[in-house]
């Protein structure tokens, strides 16, 4: 992080937390004490990079074709064969764990972000544009009013089952979530005599913007991001299991639940090791995403 | 007034009126009603217009036939009191039984019968079969008809009373006389049961009543046949597509019938002691891959008999049928176990190898075109087999998208005949049972007269369509067996569906329940609670 940047941020996020982070990163024993301070970011960041890693190296894991049926081999219970088992088409379900992961996680984390970038964009919008913020404010309360699951089952229905209209639905779903706390960031901090000073001194509106605003608002869109990261997997979860998420051949965490759910209790480990992969992952998120809120707001840290 | 007054005062209203005195299951009373899940959705009340499994049984609970098949397959009066036969087996004269009565209390009438017949036959595969040699109906009095024929047709009993979709059920006039092409949508039936309209849900919930004014015949009840005796006050469907929900309701009690349960959990229905399992129809439920031949790339036949290279039938059923005994591998288009079931020309079905379906595909010249698989995953047998298409297809290199829908979704879709990319569809997975593939009469799936003829999936074979007709039109049993081979060795070679095969399907159901009977339909009457 630059000097430039670093000094723009400091006043903004709290700049003894900020130094303590960038300066663990570059010394080892700073950065354990970093992660004594904040253990939520220590633990949430290492079962998210544990998850991440088994789904990204799959291949290299023992796994084999996550689609490839064996319809011979249904069914089996976890074995050292098959470590999680077989599915009802005797997939290899350790294999569509880890391969599924790389849906549900790249799902999460696209939609993360274009949730992010919309939700700024129009925060940014609204919070500087006086005949926009009724426009643009009324029409995020109209998509927040409906509840977040049936908008996205409404839209997959429109759109069809794919990946891309799984993030295309929840990045609606969510960025009027994060352009209301960007509006509202924005138009707190619009007020600041630092901001004031560089209206005064003529700089320009997008300078104002890049250099002086989103430093400031990069704090709570980080903790907003991650949250929507959850929910967004929460989501692909959800509409896969009801059957209008990603398309059934594609392993999702949510798809495998739902292709084990008619058999839970016969074969509870078709449903558990998926739904357990998720909730770990979820679990991360949330971890990370709290250990960051408190680090970047010093006033929410439960250690005051 | 006093808290104690007020109880008092409040007790003695309620005692005072029954209505909210008496609990809400004593207007329905448990033992009076048969309470089925029902796997399948009821989303058209038409049986003629659609084959949809739901509407099949809606019409069975709804309208009656003049005459019905029994366990055999024999031909029996059933709104009919009987038929003659004269002229050489060229006029047919059916009378009806005294005192039929249509929902709306209006008498069954041959002016009601003949528009149902006309209907049916315009819709039906069997039906065109026989209405080729139709020449007239006449309407001889209120109860007594006359069916001219050009030329013998002995099958026509068989016809007019066939089990198989779509049976010739007998509407009202008013509704008969709807045009083939367009739904029904009014329900007044002919049949021991009332349907409910106002609590139609599609997608949960259907009822129906006991219709006091049906008759029913006398003889026990065969098959179809018989006398169809309502036993209970009323019956519900709940539509549950989720197994483990409709399996936690049969056990609690809260059910009573599970018309296709998931064969997954039969060790789990067997070990309980309050649940019966029992093959209700023998002749087994036969799978089939139905392609559009209107489309590419199954418009191409070179294709498709790549496609049927691959294809090994044991893939597929033991996808969804843990228990080898209950699976029979099938290569005929007619049930296996039947008479008429040969291997004559599945030498295709023999091949079961992906790399020469992958050498035959490129040698059809598979340009990558998109296949779309109408895939009903709400359904597990239905779902297990199409997933199982799915990889087939691109094992030996097509460009597959499996599309997830129910089946009433899939019901619609599959009328569309345009490409894949305007919602059109490529090939859909579909199960019969065996009575429904018996012959070429009664198996419309193989009927190849294009559009506006065949089955979904539009085949276009004319070879097949005269041999068909060959069929129809030969008096001797003997001659019929010969035709009948010969039309299935066209048949593998046009391929107007691929037969992967059959499961022997099972119903789950309550031990308190009387007068379960083998029938090859969902069929309800006569059935009570103990």
């Amino acid at each position: 992080m630059s000097e430039q940047v670093d000094a723009t941020i400091k006043p903004i996020i709290g700049g003894i937390a900020w130094s303590t982070m960038t300066k663990g990163a570059r010394n080892p024993s700073r950065l354990v004490k970093f992660f004594r301070r904040h253990p939520e970011i220590a633990w949430g960041g290492l079962l998210l990079m544990i998850v991440t890693l088994l789904s990204i190296f799959a291949p290299l894991l023992g796994t084999v074709d996550p689609r490839a049926l064996s319809t011979g081999n249904r069914l089996k219970a976890p074995s050292p064969e098959h470590w999680f088992g077989t599915d009802m088409l005797g997939r290899d379900l350790y294999s569509r764990v880890l391969y599924g992961g790389r849906i549900s996680l790249s799902i999460g984390v696209s939609a993360a972000a274009l949730s992010a970038f919309f939700g700024t964009a129009f925060g940014l919008l609204s919070a500087f544009g006086a005949l926009l913020d009724g426009v643009i404010m009324r029409i995020m309360d109209g998509i927040m009013s409906i509840p977040a699951i049936l908008l996205a089952i409404a839209l997959m229905a429109v759109a069809g089952a794919s990946i891309e209209n799984v993030v295309f639905a929840v990045t609606i779903v969510e960025a009027p979530r994060v352009a209301r706390l960007i509006r509202g960031v924005v138009l707190s901090l619009r007020d600041q005599p630092y901001v004031e000073a560089a209206i005064a001194a003529g700089s320009s509106m997008p300078k104002i913007i890049l250099r002086h605003l989103l430093p400031g608002i990069v704090g709570p869109l980080i903790v907003q991001a991650t949250f929507v990261w959850a929910t967004a997997m929460i989501l692909e979860a959800a509409l896969s299991f009801i059957g209008a998420g990603t398309p059934p051949s594609i392993p999702s965490w949510g798809n495998i639940m739902s292709d084990g759910k008619a058999l839970w209790q016969v074969k509870p480990f078709l449903i558990f090791i998926p739904a357990a992969f998720l909730s770990v992952t979820l679990l991360a998120v949330n971890l990370l995403g709290d250990g960051l809120r408190d680090l970047l707001d010093p006033r929410m840290s439960k250690r005051g | 007034m006093k808290r104690r007054n007020f109880l008092k005062g409040l007790s003695a209203a309620a005692i005072s009126m029954p209505s909210l005195a008496a609990p809400a299951f004593a207007q329905k009373p448990a033992l009076k009603t048969l309470r089925i899940i029902h796997s399948t959705n009821l989303a058209s009340l038409d049986p003629i217009w659609t084959t949809e499994p739901g509407a099949k049984d809606y019409g069975f609970l709804t309208f009656d036939q003049l005459i019905a098949v029994d366990e055999h397959y024999v031909p029996q009066p059933q709104m009919a009191e009987g038929w003659s036969v004269e002229d050489d087996g060229k006029t047919y004269i059916i009378g009806l039984r005294e005192g039929l009565k249509f929902h709306d209390g209006e008498p069954v009438r041959s002016q009601d019968c003949i528009p149902s017949i006309r209907r049916w036959g315009a819709r039906d595969g069997f039906g065109q079969m026989m209405m080729r040699f139709v020449d007239a109906f006449e309407v001889i009095d209120d109860r007594k008809f006359r069916i001219k024929l050009t030329k013998a047709f002995p099958m026509l009993p068989a016809a007019l009373g066939k089990s198989n979709s779509s049976q010739c059920f007998i509407m009202p006039e008013r509704m008969a006389k709807t045009d083939p092409m367009t739904q029904v949508t009014e329900s007044i039936g002919s049949g021991p049961f009332r349907f409910l309209r106002d609590e139609w849900v599609p997608g949960a919930h259907a009822a129906w009543a006991k219709f006091d004014g049906y008759i029913p015949r006398k003889e026990p009840v065969s098959g179809i046949a018989g006398g169809r005796i309502a036993a209970v006050d009323r019956v519900e469907w709940s539509i549950i597509t989720d197994a483990a929900t409709a399996m936690a309701a049969l056990q609690a009690g809260e059910q009573d019938i599970w018309d296709i349960p998931a064969p997954d959990l039969m060790p789990v229905l067997e070990a309980d002691p309050n649940i019966t399992l029992f093959v209700r129809n023998p002749s087994g439920t036969f799978y089939m891959l139905q392609l559009n031949h209107q489309q590419p790339p199954f418009n191409n036949p070179a294709i498709r008999q790549a496609m049927a290279m691959a294809i090994d039938q044991m893939e597929f059923l033991q996808a969804i049928e843990p228990d080898p005994k209950l699976i029979r591998i099938c290569d005929s288009f007619y049930a296996c176990g039947t008479p008429g079931a040969s291997e004559a020309g599945s030498n295709v079905l023999k091949v079961k190898s992906i790399d020469k379906a992958k050498a035959a595909l490129k040698a059809a010249g598979y340009a990558g075109e998109k296949v779309v698989i109408l895939g009903v995953m709400a359904n597990p047998v239905l779902g297990a087999l199409a997933s199982v298409t799915e990889d087939l297809l691109r094992r030996i290199g097509m460009n597959v998208d499996l599309v997830a829908m129910d089946f009433a979704t899939m019901a619609q879709r599959r009328v569309s005949k345009e490409p894949v990319d305007k919602g059109g569809w490529s090939l859909f997975v579909t199960g019969w049972t065996g009575a429904d593939i018996l012959n070429p009469a009664v198996n419309q799936m193989l009927r190849a007269g294009g559009v506006g003829k065949g089955w979904f999936g539009w085949a276009d074979d004319p070879a097949l369509e005269t041999l068909r007709d060959q069929w129809a039109d030969a008096g001797d049993p003997a001659e019929q067996a010969k035709i009948s081979t010969d039309i299935q060795v066209e048949a593998f070679k046009s391929l107007p569906y691929i037969p992967i095969g059959s499961t022997s399907t099972r119903v789950a159901y309550r031990k308190n329940l009387t007068g379960i009977f083998s029938c090859p339909v969902f069929a309800y009457w006569n059935i009570g609670k103990s």
